[in-house]
């Protein structure tokens, strides 16, 4: 795109605002969806899109963390626990970022937003779960606790199980939160919720606090290297902040589904388009 | 955590003591003032920026952006250290990138800030398993800032 500098940065605002919106929607964060859009439509490379989406990471999960603290849904011990693996995995991620080539790192997102489409059409497990295998790690880390659920109107015990397993997913997304300068919360509720056997909304709380620990362990690695603009970064961060307040108000009065299913389209169409530039198939 | 006592609907939870609670909250409102006060640092600096006559450091800057990969971390506008964000800011006149920059370091700083909190917090209530867990992250945070 030919823009004057200034219309390019408004119009960076306004996608931003736009991502985060759709991103808050469809529960999986706005920096993933940015940072191809920014780099196909706004022809920003990608380690400067990679820098400016870890940091809105930050502001979007500061805010939405300190909700659900407190409303005492986050689960801040297991929080910690988990983000000793997290934020290992963002510099191991952060500094393989910065060695890969560009291609790589647009397959890899590629994949990313693939299986997150795919995560999306499948509907959410709102069951607790039943009785689980005994845990050794949950037991010596206790590993579980309480939380008053308002939709069914009374406290939920619950405790992990398969900590390891659980320990290594968690490391993994950590790992490509650090490598795309994206949250990567889809990975961590998946970690917990999927793996961990933990409620959703504990799941989805506590990952929005280790979002932002996680981010800051790679964003410390993308400013040093002068991937983090300044110029970039503001529009861009306060573009996915205003945008994610809005996505998250548009939700709750949301009654089904049909709009999450609107915007999959969308994500399939940045998947494909992401693989394909990094298997350098030049389709269009 | 063991579940006793009648159940009670809000933030005083069984299962969780009063201490853990407390430190909930504390880190909750680090993580929410540490952020709308970097935003508010971040959007001064955009403004006193767009005052200062924007149009050319704009310029250089989307060029930089959206040009051929050039020296990195050598660009336009941008700060690596915090040592530069302070050389910028005792310019005269000063860089108002300088100041969007500091306050995107607060931000990162913040999730990093609610860890530190903690320390003392688990060391309060004698939890020294999640005491030696805190000291881990930031030691991983540490020696991430050092590779960096």
């Amino acid at each position: 795109m030919n823009l004057d500098p200034t219309t390019f940065l408004i119009a960076i605002l306004l996608t931003s605002i736009a991502a985060g919106g759709t991103g808050a929607i469809l529960g999986i964060g706005g920096g993933m969806l940015l940072v191809p859009i920014l780099t196909m439509f706004f022809g920003v490379q990608l380690h400067y899109a990679m820098g400016a989406s870890i940091v809105s990471v930050i502001a979007t999960s500061s805010g939405a963390a300190a909700a659900y603290l407190g409303s005492g849904i986050v689960n801040l011990r297991l929080g910690l626990f988990l983000a000793t693996a997290t934020t290992s995995g963002a510099i191991t991620g952060a500094y393989l970022a910065g060695v890969a080539p560009v291609r790589v790192l647009e397959t890899i997102l590629g994949l990313v937003l693939g299986y997150s489409a795919f995560a999306t059409f499948r509907q959410i497990n709102v069951e607790l779960p039943g009785e689980l295998p005994h845990s050794p790690l949950a037991e010596r880390f206790a590993l579980g606790g309480t939380y008053y659920d308002a939709r069914l109107g009374h406290d939920v015990t619950y405790r992990a199980t398969y900590v390891g397993r659980g320990y290594g997913v968690m490391y993994g997304a950590g790992v490509l939160s650090g490598l795309l300068g994206i949250g990567s919360g889809a990975f961590k509720v998946l970690a917990m919720d999927y793996f961990m056997k933990l409620p959703m909304k504990v799941s989805t709380a506590t990952s929005n606090f280790m979002i932002g620990l996680t981010a800051a362990a790679s964003t410390g690695v993308y400013f040093a290297r002068g991937d983090v603009h300044p110029l970039l970064a503001t529009p861009v961060a306060v573009g996915v902040l205003v945008g994610a307040n809005l996505g998250t108000r548009v939700m709750m009065r949301m009654r089904n589904t049909t709009i999450r299913k609107a915007f999959l389209p969308v994500l399939v169409y940045l998947a494909l388009s992401m693989l394909y530039r990094g298997l350098g198939l030049h389709l269009w | 955590m063991v579940n006793s006592g009648p159940s009670q609907p809000g933030p005083a939870r069984p299962g969780v003591d009063a201490d853990s609670r407390k430190l909930e909250v504390l880190v909750g409102r680090v993580l929410f003032w540490g952020g709308l006060l970097s935003i508010v640092i971040v959007l001064t600096g955009f403004g006193l920026h767009l005052l200062a006559g924007a149009a050319r450091v704009n310029h250089d800057v989307v060029a930089e952006v959206t040009g051929p990969a050039s020296g990195r971390g050598q660009a336009p506008g941008v700060f690596v250290s915090g040592a530069q964000i302070i050389q910028g800011l005792g310019r005269r006149p000063f860089d108002p990138l300088a100041i969007i920059a500091l306050g995107l370091v607060m931000l990162l700083a913040t999730p990093v800030l609610a860890v530190v909190l903690a320390v003392p917090a688990f060391a309060g209530i004698r939890d020294y398993r999640y005491l030696v867990i805190s000291l881990v992250i930031l030691g991983i945070l540490a020696a991430g800032f050092l590779i960096g």
